[in-house]
């Protein structure tokens, strides 16, 4: 063990590894110079920006080309929205609905559009029993109706029948066929007075009636029926002659269709009588 | 004492940036910081390196040195430990100080200093602990006061000066008697 002081010792430490004086490399003397200069150059720029300097033109442009590209973003939403709500909601006005559906925008046609207005004005017509109402909005969508398309008249086509029927109208859809029914009778009957006892006679089918009834004949729309005979279309006619002898009573054939006849061949009326007593 | 230095305004002067101060400064303490940082990466381009981040760092720091009350050596030997330190854990190189390679190793001027006294310092420094190495070195060969070397180390000023009595003790058991004067 060594007798050195702490002070003996810190000088022969210092001396041992006392460092040799070198200067320091032109490495370390440039980067200390640039790192001066970039921190003296950092603290008048901060100073320069608080002065309040008149902005230069390119900073008014920059922060102009900014405004205004956000009121054209506004302006863009705003009437993008709007367009889409009225698309959404199906409340567009005639000339921009036609030109919208014509672009192919998913709006509902000008001529369903038209259909649906008056099917909901004759709805309310019927609710309202307002019988001019139904006939007159009843005739726009019996005509709106002829000039939808298949797709769109599939939309409509089952409330429009159901409104159309509640408020006595044709379905303009379905073409009628009229069917007369013609009784023909025997020429030679005849009653005493000389006038025909029942000429041919033509029976209107029950949808010709009906129209009739309710005023919309005239619509020239029949719907198909068929026609059955009544029974009293089958009687036969009876003609008396003059004398009052009690002949044998003409054949009576009464005619529905060239296709359909129906010949009824009646026993003499004396057979009748006699079979009867 | 390179602390005593500092005394006139030099710190005011290094805060204003006046580079003639700061030239006058790095010429002073790059001795010291270069033999610091040999010592703990070795004779070669790092050590210099790692000397010249620990000033520039220093330069864009001292506004913080001045609010902490801490000396200009203080500040770039604490900057100097952990740029080293970063530099050692990145190469994963052991932090066995150079001692005795430097003398292998040294430039010219301390392989011809081979005296006896100072070949059985150093071999008794060497074997001394990092932190007893390290706190002697900043004592001794930066030069820096028990103060600021506890700010290097993260220390106060009465641990660091009780760990120098300790270390100093540990010295002189370890040196050789038949090289007392």
């Amino acid at each position: 063990m060594s007798e050195y002081s702490d002070t003996e010792l810190m000088a022969m430490l210092s001396s041992a590894f006392s460092p040799t004086p070198v200067m320091p490399d032109a490495a370390t003397l440039t980067r200390l110079h640039a790192t001066l200069a970039e921190l003296s150059n950092a603290p008048s720029l901060t100073v320069v920006n608080r002065a309040g300097r008149p902005k230069r033109f390119t900073e008014l442009r920059g922060r102009m080309a900014r405004r205004t590209s956000v009121v054209a973003a506004v302006t863009l939403l705003f009437t993008g929205g709007i367009a889409t709500a009225a698309v959404a909601t199906d409340t567009l006005p005639g000339p921009t609905r036609n030109l919208a559906y014509d672009i192919g925008l998913p709006v509902t046609s000008p001529g369903l559009y038209q259909a649906q207005s008056n099917l909901e004005q004759l709805k309310s017509s019927i609710d309202h029993r307002n019988h001019s109402g139904e006939v007159r909005w009843g005739r726009s969508l019996q005509h709106d109706l002829k000039n939808l398309n298949d797709g769109d008249l599939a939309q409509i086509r089952v409330p429009a029948l159901s409104l159309l029927s509640e408020a006595g109208l044709e379905d303009p859809l379905t073409p009628s066929v009229t069917t007369s029914t013609t009784v023909p009778t025997n020429n030679d009957n005849s009653d005493s007075n000389g006038s025909s006892a029942s000429p041919t006679s033509t029976v209107p089918s029950a949808s010709e009636n009906d129209s009739s009834r309710t005023g919309a004949a005239g619509s020239g729309q029949l719907v198909p029926t068929i026609t059955v005979p009544s029974p009293t279309d089958l009687v036969p006619s009876t003609s008396t002659s003059g004398d009052g002898n009690n002949e044998s009573l003409p054949t009576t054939t009464s005619v529905l269709n060239p296709d359909e006849v129906t010949v009824v061949t009646l026993p003499p009326l004396s057979d009748q009588l006699s079979n009867g007593n | 004492m390179a602390g005593d230095s500092v005394q006139g305004g030099e710190p005011a002067r290094l805060c204003e940036g006046d580079p003639a101060a700061w030239e006058s400064f790095y010429e002073r303490v790059y001795p010291m910081m270069l033999a610091y940082s040999q010592r703990r990466l070795g004779y070669n381009e790092e050590a210099r390196d790692a000397v010249s981040e620990a000033l520039a760092r220093t330069v864009t720091t001292v506004a913080r040195m001045a609010d902490l009350n801490t000396s200009p050596e203080a500040w770039s030997f604490g900057i100097l430990r952990n740029v080293v330190l970063d530099l050692q854990r990145r190469t994963y190189r052991d932090r066995q100080i150079h001692v005795s390679g430097a003398i292998a190793t040294a430039d010219p001027s301390e392989v011809l200093d081979s005296n006896a006294e100072h070949e059985n310092v150093r071999r008794a420094f060497a074997q001394l602990n990092d932190l007893e190495r390290e706190l002697l070195e900043l004592r001794v060969v930066a030069g820096l006061s028990s103060e600021q070397v506890a700010a290097v180390l993260a220390m106060s000023p009465g641990a660091v000066r009780m760990a120098q009595a300790r270390a100093l003790t540990k010295l002189r058991n370890l040196m050789p008697e038949e090289v007392q004067p």
